[in-house]
């Protein structure tokens, strides 16, 4: 055992990192609002002739292999305006925002950064951003789809732009929902039960469904009984927390009883799960997961994949009266609040987000990535309007559940997971596992944003 | 003491199952590096079915994978040089001079490892930032060497005191001052210490990732394990370039290892840990 | 060895200055932050000023007298942790040193064999050893299921999750323990064992009386660092279990760490001084043990 082992961390640990100075020029522009170009729509901003020559820097949070194709549409972009480069970093997502705010915190954060939905509204709290409320024509929201474009709005003012969206789905194996007897995805728990028992071999690792150990996939349970994470103002204040509530310690309980141990195995693995849950799922021994738009790339590179149509996705079941939800997760851009000194730099910067999340950029990531656009026009592409699969997305994102735009939301799920861990272990029932979250996120996630 | 057949039967059987046992891991990675990513989640046993290079492939076009190296050997070696020159001047000081403040001294070398590194992060990112020196290797070079420090003096301490100091005193006759004597007399004396001090240090330096991570910010600079860290996300642990990656990781690691390997045992054993 | 101050100093002067600013400065910052409140929230940034305030004494009190309901027994197990590992570190290492310091042929490549832990990157192999481990996929569950043995979730049963981080801990550790103990094994003068041997006294008795005294120094200095060492280490709970489940297998470390990732400043700092006063302690308390027997 050697002793430098006490400092080596994990990838996953804090990275708190200062970003090298963006080395844009700073013309001696006044700073007032820019006006935009009337029109709003991609096309004629890509042909503006822009004022601001030399580099924008963006953080992105993306793995290498998606970066690529968003590379590609840098490219197009930086043809159409010479004498501006978009200098494109990549960052781990784990940490990625204590990165930002480190580096916002020491004027060293870059010009654009890919925020996580739940970021966002911390990053404008604490004054990190750019307010684009003025940058952008009156109407301009509009065309991007409402729970999305809500993320990137906090206390009324706009904040950034919705890059794209998701939220988790039921994805199921066709041929062995067939041999389960049903026709389509299930559309209650309590369906996906009593068909999942008969496909389910727990000993020989054939699963009607999986679970993960990990609190965010456990909200549905939590919603499908009537329950709730916690609800918050307009202001972003946090007004009640529901995630101890009754219903949703029903739910939980549901969970235990009826699901783990039936059709899907009571065992675990914390830290691999994610892989097991693939792993078995495009193997063809899994009949049911949930799972997000991120992962069909990844998924249909499994065996049992390689006809798509085999593929099935679908909201997430309801559970007692109708009821269901899935966390809505996603991404913004966002422009940090030094750009701001320049005028010139600022319209470049609208000027480039006007271009990405226009439709037909987005459709460009979602036939080559599989992520669901936020601008509606997008959805009405060709290659878009035409693919299965994005279209099955849509109805589980109706009936996905928004998230409250809580100033450091984020930090929930640290405990959260905690103790659904030792709920799963069977250390705490459902209601200790929950109180001790509830009393967690009071005192201190929701510290100084609990309503008066 | 020649031994008898059934000890020696023994003996193999003992050192057999504990050379496969501390093997084991490492030869699993290396076999898994060869896998297709889709049979690394498998229930089966297959050590070599579909070998492929694939993983290697993308490792080495995907990121900078030669520039992460190359940004780990300067950091390593740099670290090494540093922490070995600086070790040795003091460990030399606490072994042959006897002032004030000695013990007080290597008591502080020992309790200088029994503080977490981790408690350490914040405060030093603060300082680098001060000094400029965030995104640069020097900040890591400075924390892994005076981190391997410690434990590099009290070894090399230890070292120094079983070379007698007859050979300084015949040096200073010739006329070497204390620098001197040090130099040329000692240093070659000590090569099986150096070398493990040495090896020590250079580990410490490569293996590191959260200093490396915090400190380092741009993908040019980043050294191995931080690049490495790039491929991953919490929703994708891609273990068939992961487990490649390790292998190449520890390639030179290894390479120092055999070279510094004789050295180890009686580097060690002459005073090394002697307390 | 002679007196001569200045000389001295000169030559020491370069690392004690690089320790003051690597380790004393932020070590200090650190200290102060324990009398304080100060986390993510209240800490001043560029964007609005520090609102944390003094409050003396009180996080070392809230955690030592329990008020902080983790730390007992995250203590608890990171001295379980520590004294388990130790323990197999040392027997099992100098059982090793002792078959090695015999001459027969391999005898070098079963040492390098054996040294493989230490020399490969310890995230790597932890990396590794948690793939074995895994439930539904890792080797050691196929590797049973062949002998008709059923799956164990390994990393989330107990006490299975408490026993494979020592596993893997142990195998880390052992290289360096084997080697020091060759090390001293092969400075133990050979004539002590034939002056033994002819006065008729057993292995047994040889190893009893002449091998473990003589190796007494290496012994107590090699057991002293293994305890810091082992006490420290971050990489394996981390990546085997990531302290889980539910935070029930995390060392002092790992759970300080977790608390700076929250914003938790004042408070892991406080932990970080409470460990490092703990192993201090008990460096004194041994080091006074060792001198006196």
């Amino acid at each position: 055992m050697k002793r430098h082992l006490r400092l080596a961390g994990l990838v996953a640990g804090v990275a708190i990192v200062a970003a090298a100075c963006s080395s844009g020029t700073a013309s001696t522009a006044p700073s007032k609002a820019p006006a935009s170009a009337a029109a709003s729509s991609a096309a004629s901003a890509a042909s503006t002739e822009l004022a601001y020559k030399g580099e924008l820097t963006y953080w992105n949070t993306m793995r290498d292999i998606e970066a690529v194709e968003v590379q590609k549409q840098i490219d197009a972009w930086q043809a159409l305006h010479p004498g501006i480069t978009v200098k494109m970093t990549l960052t781990p997502f784990d940490g990625a925002d204590k990165k930002y705010e480190t580096a916002a915190n020491n004027k060293a954060a870059p010009d654009i950064f890919r925020s996580d939905v739940g970021w966002t509204s911390g990053f404008a709290a604490q004054g990190m951003l750019l307010d684009l409320t003025s940058s952008f024509p009156a109407d301009f929201g509009k065309q991007f789809l409402a729970a999305p474009f809500a993320t990137s709005t906090y206390q009324g003012k706009q904040w950034g732009l919705p890059q794209v969206t998701d939220a988790l789905g039921l994805m199921c194996n066709k041929k062995v929902l067939t041999e389960a007897g049903l026709t389509a995805a299930p559309t209650s728990w309590d369906e996906l039960v009593s068909a999942g028992t008969k496909v389910t071999n727990l000993s020989a690792q054939k699963y009607g469904f999986y679970m993960r150990g990990d609190s965010y996939w456990s909200q549905p349970f939590i919603w499908g009984w009537g329950g709730y994470l916690f609800e918050a103002n307009a202001e972003g204040k946090v007004t009640s927390i529901g995630v101890n509530s009754a219903e949703s310690v029903n739910g939980w309980t549901y969970l235990k009883d009826k699901v783990l141990g039936t059709v899907a195995p009571a065992t675990w693995d914390f830290k691999t799960d994610y892989d097991n849950m693939n792993a078995g799922f495009k193997a063809g021994t899994t009949m049911c997961i949930m799972q997000g738009p991120w992962a069909v790339a990844d998924i249909l590179k499994g065996a049992a994949f390689a006809d798509k149509a085999n593929l099935v996705v679908a909201p997430i079941p309801v559970g007692v009266n109708g009821k269901t939800g899935s966390p809505v997760g996603g991404h913004n851009w966002v422009v940090g609040v030094d750009v701001g000194t320049n005028a010139d730099k600022t319209a470049a910067v609208v000027n480039f987000l006007t271009f990405m999340t226009g439709a037909d950029q987005q459709a460009i990531l979602a036939k080559s990535l599989g992520l669901l656009p936020t601008n509606i026009a997008a959805y009405a592409v060709p290659d878009v309007a035409s693919d299965p699969l994005i279209n099955q997305w849509n109805a589980v994102m109706a009936a996905a559940t928004n998230r409250s735009g809580v100033p450091g939301a984020q930090g929930i799920y640290d405990s959260f997971t905690k103790n659904y861990q030792l709920f799963l272990t069977g250390s705490s029932t459902a209601k200790e596992a929950l109180d001790a979250t509830a009393n967690t996120w009071e005192t201190t996630v929701f510290k100084n944003q609990m309503a008066q | 003491m020649k031994m008898s057949r059934r000890h020696l039967a023994l003996t193999h059987v003992i050192l057999i199952i504990f050379a496969i046992w501390s093997v084991f891991p490492v030869f699993w990675t290396l076999v898994t590096s060869f896998k297709p990513e889709s049979q690394i989640f498998t229930t089966q046993i297959k050590i070599i079915d579909q070998p492929t290079l694939q993983n290697y492939i993308d490792l080495l076009t995907r990121g900078d994978f030669v520039q992460w190296a190359l940004n780990s050997l300067f950091v390593s070696i740099v670290t090494t040089v540093f922490a070995v020159f600086l070790a040795a001047t003091c460990a030399y000081a606490i072994s042959r001079f006897r002032f004030r403040g000695r013990n007080a001294a290597m008591y502080l070398f020992l309790v200088a490892q029994m503080f977490p590194a981790v408690i350490l992060l914040i405060p030093l990112f603060a300082i680098f930032t001060n000094l400029k020196l965030i995104n640069t290797p020097w900040a890591l070079v400075l924390s892994y060497a005076t981190f391997a420090i410690p434990f590099c003096i009290l070894m090399l301490k230890s070292f120094f005191d079983t070379i007698p100091y007859e050979l300084e005193e015949a040096g200073r006759v010739d006329g070497l001052g204390p620098f001197g004597t040090f130099w040329r007399i000692v240093i070659p004396l000590s090569v099986p210490g150096l070398a493990v001090t040495a090896f020590f240090a250079f580990i410490t330096a490569w293996n590191e990732f959260l200093f490396a991570r915090s400190f380092l910010t741009s993908e040019e600079t980043f050294t191995l394990p931080v690049g490495m860290a790039t491929f991953i996300d919490p929703f994708n642990q891609p273990w068939g370039l992961l487990t490649a990656g390790s292998v190449l990781i520890t390639i030179p690691v290894m390479i120092f290892f055999f070279l510094a390997q004789r050295f180890l045992i009686s580097g060690m054993t002459t005073g090394g840990v002697k307390g | 060895m002679r007196s001569r101050g200045w000389v001295a100093w000169a030559f020491m002067a370069p690392v004690l200055l690089v320790m003051a600013l690597i380790v004393f400065y932020p070590l200090a910052i650190g200290v102060f932050q324990t009398f304080t409140n100060i986390d993510n929230l209240n800490q001043g940034t560029r964007f609005r000023p520090p609102s944390w305030e003094f409050v003396g004494l009180q996080n070392y009190i809230d955690i030592l007298t329990g008020k902080d309901t983790k730390f007992y027994p995250v203590l608890a197990w990171t001295v379980v942790w520590t004294v388990v590992n130790v323990f197999f570190h040392y027997t099992v290492g100098l059982g090793l040193a002792l078959t090695l310091n015999q001459r027969f042929r391999f005898r070098t490549g079963y040492r390098m064999l054996l040294l493989l832990p230490w020399a490969v990157p310890a995230y790597i192999t932890a990396i590794a050893w948690l793939f074995i481990f895994n439930g539904e996929y890792g080797l050691l569950n196929n590797i049973l299921g062949v002998f008709g043995v059923p799956r164990v979730a390994w990393l989330s049963t107990f006490p299975w999750y408490y026993i494979m981080p020592i596993i893997v801990n142990v195998w880390l550790g052992i290289p360096f323990m084997m080697v020091a103990l060759l090390g001293g094994l092969q400075s133990i003068p050979g004539d002590l064992y034939e002056a033994a041997s002819m006065d008729g006294a057993s292995r047994l008795q040889s190893f009893w009386n002449i091998t473990l005294p003589q190796l007494r120094s290496v012994s107590s200095t090699v057991i002293l660092l293994g305890c810091i060492w082992t006490f420290n280490i971050f990489v394996v709970i981390y990546f085997i279990t990531g302290g889980g489940p539910g935070g029930k297998t995390d060392i002092l470390v790992t759970y300080t760490y977790n608390g700076f990732t929250l914003g938790q400043y004042a408070i892991a700092a406080t932990y970080g001084v409470i460990i490092f006063s703990l192993l201090l302690v008990f460096s004194a308390v041994y080091r006074r043990a060792a001198r006196e027997s």
